[in-house]
């Protein structure tokens, strides 16, 4: 194997693109805090929905392919599909406990409370909670085989709650606003402005994402190796060392 | 507590978190990859000195 320092080094193309996204992502910003128009109910307070939405959906998406690169996993059992449940998972977890921070910072001001346990922000707690457990399952499970097979199940539970979480606000009475875009390209009822403020900063989102992935698949995958070294019989003496790449 | 803050520090306090994680993600992948270095570091010494450096 390589040298393990110099894999892990990060390239000077992913560090070009981590300076382009941030810069991206200052631009955003910019358009959210200073271009973006005062909403005439919310005021000042609709910048914060350009941060919390567009940190949200990103975190659908992360969770989302956790499970595709979980149940690839299951299908083909190739160790790379594990390693990029492994980083969206993380993704997952971090844009989706992002999503809970921001909301409960534009929850009270706007609805003069943190939290509530109605059906939106219940299933999105029950979202972070299954991302937390499959991160503990792998913390407990010493087989890698075992630990990703299993793993890949908890991520499809976790997915399976994103179709209800993204209705729950139309299927139930609670405090969450409906959705201002469909997906199903029903209708906006959204500024054109603000739409395109919204989208960007998604974008300059997904971009975050991609970066954090590239980088933790880098991270993961020596990690794979350095794991089926370790756990790999001591070669006998002269004879051929087997090299397992992820 | 917080009926006194405007609607700025709000709007704030919402964009600073976004940076503190990107920021705190970024620093905690430089802690893994160290890890995961000083992790293989020590197993090379191990495997080229099994007693474990002993006299």
């Amino acid at each position: 194997m390589t040298d393990p320092a110099v894999r892990l080094r990060r390239p000077t193309w992913l560090r070009v693109y981590f300076a382009l996204t941030f810069a991206a992502f200052a631009v955003a910003a910019a358009y959210g805090l200073v271009w973006s128009p005062r909403d005439v109910t919310q005021g000042d307070l609709i910048r914060i929905m350009y941060a919390h939405v567009s940190v949200a959906w990103i975190g659908f998406v992360a969770v989302g392919l956790t499970a595709v690169f979980g149940a690839l996993y299951l299908w083909r059992g190739n160790r790379r599909d594990d390693v990029l449940a492994v980083a969206s998972g993380e993704m997952g977890l971090f844009f989706s406990s992002l999503t809970i921070i921001g909301g409960m910072t534009y929850s009270r001001p706007t609805l003069n409370t943190f939290w509530t346990w109605d059906a939106k922000l219940t299933l999105t707690a029950i979202m972070v909670a299954l991302m937390v457990g499959y991160f503990i399952v792998r913390g407990l499970i010493d087989d890698p085989v075992r630990r990703g097979r299993v793993s890949a199940v908890v991520a499809l539970v976790a997915a399976a709650s994103l179709p209800f979480n993204y209705l729950a606000a139309e299927w139930f009475r609670t405090l969450h606003p409906a959705k201002s875009v469909a997906l199903d390209g029903s209708g906006v009822t959204m500024d054109g402005t603000m739409l395109a403020v919204l989208l960007l900063n998604t974008a300059v989102a997904g971009m975050i994402y991609l970066g954090f992935m590239l980088d933790r698949v880098r991270i993961g995958r020596v990690e794979a190796e350095l794991e089926a070294a370790r756990m790999a019989p001591a070669p006998a003496p002269g004879g051929v060392k087997e090299v397992v790449r992820v | 507590m917080f009926d006194g803050w405007s609607q700025w520090t709000w709007v704030t306090i919402a964009w600073l978190e976004l940076v503190l994680a990107y920021g705190g993600y970024l620093a905690y992948l430089g802690w893994r990859r160290r890890r995961l270095l000083a992790d293989d570091r020590a197993r090379r010494a191990l495997q080229r000195d099994p007693a474990g450096g002993g006299a």
